[in-house]
């Protein structure tokens, strides 16, 4: 498999995502350093909750599953529907490997890479973050041991939601070969978690709760997704 | 008595409801080069297809070097290299990476790349993405990726478009090298009699989905001194009435 996951990187323009990655993980600690600045100036009490790194953490990880969701959906169309939509697809199945290999392996390639990027993101964001406030204060509570493992803990859970998202907006998308349909899928299944995160998101107890909840759901629709799609592919013709 | 390559029992594939295939009838010989002619839309390139595991028959039976092409699919395709319609590439690699991708799905290691490139005219050293090559150029690089993995059966669907005069007599050059030498296999579709005229040894004349005729070229140079454009004319007016 790990062939085969090497021969996608190198298929595919991976640098691209790297770089898209950086971007989203530099805007990303803009905003989270832009959340904690604003309770300093404005005294309104909705805002002061983010003077406090749980619920400051939480915002960011809603923030970048959203990000790369998307990213997500746009490498499944670069890897899967424009591959399997096109006369691209003349080339895939002229090769002797079990078709259901060659995709799983594609699903699998953007599946890891989305979550080594989702946490790679987050944790530099929130140490560096961390970091610059042993210079300029802005929270009112500390950066514990308990706070690291918390980050590592959110990042991960945010991080195989943002994938499982990318893998179910790509099914949708592969039913109509759509890069739009794709894309606009991941929006809104992260439109719908942020939505229903940010209700959670004072209420340490329901967030871990929904977060649990939600990451069960979206694996088992993401799981069915890829058998459905290696099933269809095995049958599949090159018109 | 050679062996055979590929033989179809009245295969049939059907398109929204229209016989696009019909009691196709093939036998291909080892070591021989067979050409199908046919008018536009007559079937070639949906027959090629399925002699590729592309499509799927809904009737009827098709064996490539003696495997069945639906159930082993995968046996078959270790040991044929083809070029169905244009040519797809990875646009943004040069020659070489394309070729290593290609041969790395194919299981095959140790392949002298530089010279399967040089065998078609192509510079192994040359870095720019197949973006930036002519049709003639990525022609020619679907060749070399047919042929890259020694192949017992090339399948080829109009394999000189592009290619100027040169490179067309290049090919078949290179074509006749491969049959002889490595005992190759070949299954070619053109539209230039001309070409099939000079290297085919077996012509199959295909008109509306079923092979209406199977003769060895030698037998039509008998019938036919002039060339084969005098019997494929005469043929597809007889074809056409009777069908």
């Amino acid at each position: 498999m790990l062939k085969w996951m090497r021969l996608e990187f190198k298929k595919h323009k991976i640098n691209t995502y790297v770089h898209a990655s950086v971007i989203i993980a530099i805007v990303l600690f803009i905003l989270v350093f832009l959340f904690a600045y604003i309770p300093t100036i404005d005294n309104d009490s909705e805002m002061q909750i983010f003077r406090d790194y749980h619920n400051l953490l939480m915002v960011c990880g809603v923030l970048s599953l959203v990000s790369f969701s998307i990213l997500s959906s746009v490498m499944y169309c670069k890897f899967i529907i424009q591959e399997y939509g096109s006369n691209r697809i003349y080339m895939l199945f002229s090769y002797p490997v079990h078709r259901g290999k060659i995709l799983f392996s594609k699903v699998l390639s953007v599946f890891l890479f989305i979550i080594v990027a989702v946490f790679m993101c987050n944790t530099t964001v929130f140490t560096v973050f961390a970091f610059t406030e042993s210079f300029f204060s802005l929270m009112e509570d500390a950066f514990t041991v308990e706070l690291i493992l918390k980050t590592i803990q959110v990042s991960i859970v945010m991080a195989v939601i943002a994938a499982t998202i990318g893998v179910i907006a790509m099914g949708l998308g592969y039913i109509k070969k759509s890069v739009p349909t794709t894309i606009v899928s991941a929006m809104l299944l992260s439109s719908l978690f942020s939505n229903i995160a940010s209700i959670n998101i004072s209420n340490a107890a329901s967030m871990n709760m929904f977060l649990i909840i939600f990451m069960g759901v979206t694996i088992a629709a993401g799981s069915i997704t890829t058998i459905m799609l290696i099933k269809k592919v095995d049958r599949m013709e090159a018109q | 008595m050679k062996e055979v390559a590929v033989q179809t029992h009245n295969l049939i594939k059907t398109f929204s409801g229209v016989d696009v295939i019909k009691n196709y009838n093939m036998t291909v010989l080892r070591g021989s080069i067979y050409g199908l002619l046919g008018a536009n839309g007559a079937g070639k390139t949906t027959a090629f297809k399925i002699l590729s595991g592309l499509l799927v028959p809904i009737g009827g039976k098709a064996e490539v070097l003696g495997k069945d092409i639906v159930s082993q699919r995968d046996e078959v395709l270790k040991n044929i290299g083809t070029i169905i319609e244009t040519p797809i590439f990875y646009e943004h690699l040069p020659a070489k990476e394309n070729l290593e991708i290609h041969l790395s799905y194919m299981g095959i290691e140790n392949v002298d790349i530089a010279s399967v490139l040089e065998a078609v005219d192509l510079q192994s050293t040359n870095r720019h993405p197949v973006s930036k090559y002519s049709l003639g150029m990525r022609q020619r690089l679907g060749i070399a990726r047919a042929l890259s993995h020694k192949p017992q059966l090339l399948i080829l669907d109009e394999p000189t478009n592009g290619l100027d005069p040169m490179g067309i007599r290049k090919m078949r050059e290179l074509f006749l090298k491969l049959v002889k030498e490595e005992n190759m296999t070949i299954l070619i579709s053109s539209h230039i009699l001309s070409e099939i005229q000079y290297i085919a040894d077996m012509i199959g004349v295909m008109v509306n989905g079923t092979i209406i005729e199977e003769v060895p070229l030698e037998t039509i140079k008998k019938q036919y001194p002039d060339g084969l454009e005098d019997y494929f004319f005469n043929i597809m007016d007889g074809g056409q009435s009777n069908a």
